[in-house]
């Protein structure tokens, strides 16, 4: 083999070449790395660093914070707060659960949050392991204000709620919003088709035959919308029945009594009937109600915010749920958890109680929902924007129940989905489907 | 008998000169090495640092997780020795998610293999570089499309009652099922989305091996007599033998973690048709908060995935050629 030797000066420069190559190259994985690591940490607060005198703090919330009506609410806050800031940080996505699973993953990885909305499938979540701080010592410094507060609850909203979501006697939500359920329609599909409007003592064989004269194939009119989740879903026919999913401590299953198998063949005979889209599809229930292409549909006040975008609510009316042995719809309740690990919990507890004061109530309706101060609901400018039929979902407060809400809410509620649909589509029976859901739903619970 | 050479001494060999600069250029030859040895592992420290950082850690750290029970939120921390690994045991939904899982890998990697070889074989015998550059851009594009929005797209196309899909099939005649709620069709509908959106990595990866063969082994095969079919399975199918391995593993590896089409499609039904194992440790460890079980799920799905390529490879050796 021939060697041609290098050139001294080659060989030479050849070796000055490898450190300044070595060093380009550790340089380059420096560079690589730290590109990786990129996005940075979370808005970082930028108040003034004093634990009772203003300054930003980090709040999160489901959804899109850019909305409008959020951004409205956000200032008329910050108006009547000089020196406190709202930073809302979105979690962009469409469940509770999977809300929750990505809170729980920047929690853990540290993010620098001070307060988090959450509903009631998620409070006890998060209250029950110490993530949040309570608020008995808020509260007793501001017992007048909090006493008003809670004078102005609805009795039977106040005792379930303490019932179910304080832990160990402590308080660790005060709650601004409330939801409950209705069905609401569209005046001119029933005016085309000769149907007069639900009365609020309707039953479920009322709605029945009022569905069967709405629906028009011909036209792709369908009468209502089975909404594929547990609180415009199954709940509303369960309450309505005298049925629930779990027994009235959150212990145990209740979800295969005689009355929820009836619940749910009623539901199941809509899709035999085909009087309703068929399960599992992606049938957009707002768009087609807009548009004359659905009577009826399940929902709460947040219709409000739903339908701005689309006309929205003159040619509506709601209705109370038709009901079978009993009115009843469930509820949810919205609240501000403060975490436990904030240094501007002050802060927080300032945002907290504007929303629950007075002046906070009258801005729920721009969020598109039910004030919780009975002194609001009842004040004519809130009843003024509510569409006709709208005090329904008020007074469905007397007689609504808490939505399941308990720790394990986000595998409770997959399962009571993928249970529903199946039993919808007829791919199980009621009965072999909530004898099986009612299983699960134990199993979960015994963890 | 011949007598041996005359050949002076080794020592002799070398002059003195040359003895005194042996080990210097021995000395020289071994910096040498080192230092491009150096230059070598500082050339790779990129990808070594990412692969230490984003697969050597968090497999270090699952593997340690899989002992111990541990709520993310709370911070509640133990150890736990087996017990994760005892539950697998007992675990009465697993034995239906590696079903499906393997159902899935299997499917999606045997569609994979022979869509993308016919694709590949198509492209390459095009008489166009037109139509080659064309057909290339087509079948890859799906690939770089975002799984979340084709997962979307796919909902609305295989919608019971609007979609497109059961539309045009009831204009033959066709009652198309309810491709996603379904038990029986939840899984295949699965199979063929993904094999829409990633058929086209196959596809190149084929492509390239296609390329990859001398036109003169074609060239003698034709003049010996040759035909289509024997040229075929005589010189193209041996010749991308390694690539039809890689890909295989690939695809099986790939499709065995997915999640994406459960999580977004399907969510994991109906009645766990389509919860795969991915989406299980997803529904374990952060719908559950189970992190602990979530990584003994992990490391079981490596073992799987481990043994399957073991058993790829060994099998290889029957049906693999590499060109000496």
């Amino acid at each position: 083999m021939i060697t041609i030797p290098l050139r001294r000066g080659a060989a030479r420069t050849r070796r000055r070449g490898l450190p300044v190559r070595v060093a380009l190259s550790l340089a380059a994985s420096a560079l690589l790395l730290s590109a990786c690591a990129g996005g940075g940490p979370e808005p970082t607060p930028t108040g003034t660093g004093s634990e009772s005198a203003g300054g930003t703090i980090n709040v999160v919330v489901l959804g899109d914070t850019t909305e409008p009506s959020m951004q409205t609410v956000l200032s008329d806050y910050e108006a009547a707060n000089p020196g406190y800031k709202i930073n809302p940080v979105p979690i962009p996505l469409t469940t509770w659960p999977d809300f929750l699973s990505v809170l729980q993953t920047r929690l853990a990885g540290g993010a620098d949050y001070d307060a988090v909305y959450l509903p009631t499938e998620g409070q006890l979540t998060l209250s029950s392991r110490g993530v949040l701080r309570a608020l008995d010592d808020f509260i007793a410094a501001d017992q007048e204000f909090m006493d008003d507060y809670y004078a102005d609850l609805p009795a039977g909203m106040l005792k379930a709620f303490n019932e179910k979501e304080n832990v160990d006697g402590s308080v660790y939500f005060a709650p601004h919003l409330v939801n409950t359920i209705g069905i609401w329609y569209n005046k001119a599909v029933f005016d085309a088709a000769g149907v007069a409007y639900p009365e609020a003592d309707w039953t479920w064989e009322d709605f029945r035959t009022a569905a069967k004269a709405l629906r028009d194939p011909d036209k792709g009119i369908y009468a209502f919308n089975l909404a594929p989740d547990l609180f415009q879903g199954l709940d509303p026919w369960l309450a309505t029945n005298g049925a629930s999913v779990l027994d009235d401590q959150w212990t145990k299953s209740t979800v295969s009594t005689p009355a929820a198998v009836e619940s749910v063949s009623f539901a199941r005979s809509l899709v035999e009937d085909d009087l309703v889209p068929a399960p599992g599809g992606t049938f957009d229930q707002y768009g087609a109600l807009a548009n004359g292409k659905l009577a009826m549909m399940g929902a709460g006040i947040w219709g409000v915010a739903s339908f701005a975008a689309l006309g929205g609510t003159d040619n509506f009316g709601i209705a109370p749920w038709p009901q079978q042995t009993r009115n009843g719809s469930p509820m949810g309740l919205g609240a501000f958890g403060i975490l436990d690990k904030s240094t501007k919990a002050d802060q927080a507890w300032n945002f907290v109680k504007w929303l629950i004061s007075s002046e906070g109530q009258s801005k729920m309706i721009t969020l598109g929902a039910q004030p919780v101060r009975v002194s609001t609901q009842n004040s004519p400018e809130y009843l003024a924007k509510l569409p006709d039929g709208g005090q329904h979902l008020d007074e469905a407060l007397n007689y609504a129940h808490l939505v399941v809400g308990v720790e394990q809410g986000g595998e409770i509620g997959a399962a009571i989905q993928d249970s529903w649909n199946q039993m919808l589509l007829g791919n199980v029976s009621p009965e072999d489907g909530l004898a099986e859901l009612s299983s699960n739903i134990d199993g979960i619970l015994a963890g | 008998m011949t007598s041996e050479p005359d050949l002076p001494q080794r020592p002799e060999v070398l002059g003195s000169a040359s003895r005194r600069a042996l080990p210097a250029a021995r000395r020289r030859r071994s910096r040498q090495a080192r230092n491009e040895l150096i230059a070598g592992y500082a050339f790779a420290s990129p990808a070594l640092l990412l692969f230490a950082l984003f697969i050597g850690v968090p497999l270090v750290g699952t593997f340690v997780l899989s002992f111990t029970q541990w709520d993310l939120l709370s911070g509640d921390f133990g150890w736990v020795a087996a017990e994760n690994y005892a539950r697998l045991a007992t675990d009465d939904v697993l034995p239906r998610v590696l079903l499906n899982s393997l159902l899935f890998s299997i499917a999606t990697a045997t569609l994979h293999l022979i869509v993308g070889l016919l694709l590949a074989l198509a492209v390459n015998t095009a008489a166009s570089r037109f139509i080659q550059a064309w057909s290339t851009v087509a079948y890859v594009f799906p690939f770089f499309v975002s799984a979340g929005a084709a997962a979307l797209l796919a909902r609305y196309l295989l919608s019971p009652d609007f979609g497109p899909v059961n539309h045009y099939l009831a204009k033959v005649g066709i009652d198309g099922p309810n491709w996603l709620s379904d038990p029986v069709w939840a899984l295949p509908s699965l199979v063929v989305l993904d094999m829409w959106q990633t058929a086209g990595f196959t596809f190149l990866i084929f492509l390239v091996g296609l390329q990859g063969i001398p036109k003169e082994y074609y060239e003698a095969a034709r003049i010996d007599g040759a035909g289509t079919l024997r040229r075929f399975f005589s010189i193209t199918l041996p010749m991308i033998s390694p690539t039809t391995l890689f890909a295989m593993i690939v695809s099986f590896a790939g499709a065995f973690q997915i999640f994406t089409w459960p999580y977004i499609v399907t969510a994991g039904g109906p009645g766990g048709a389509t919860r795969t194992i991915v989406y299980y440790i997803y529904e374990k460890a952060f719908r559950g908060f189970d992190i602990g079980y979530g990584a003994a799920l992990g490391v079981l799905t490596i073992v799987i995935l481990a043994a399957v390529t073991v058993i790829q490879l060994v099998a290889s050796r029957r049906w693999v050629h590499y060109e000496r």
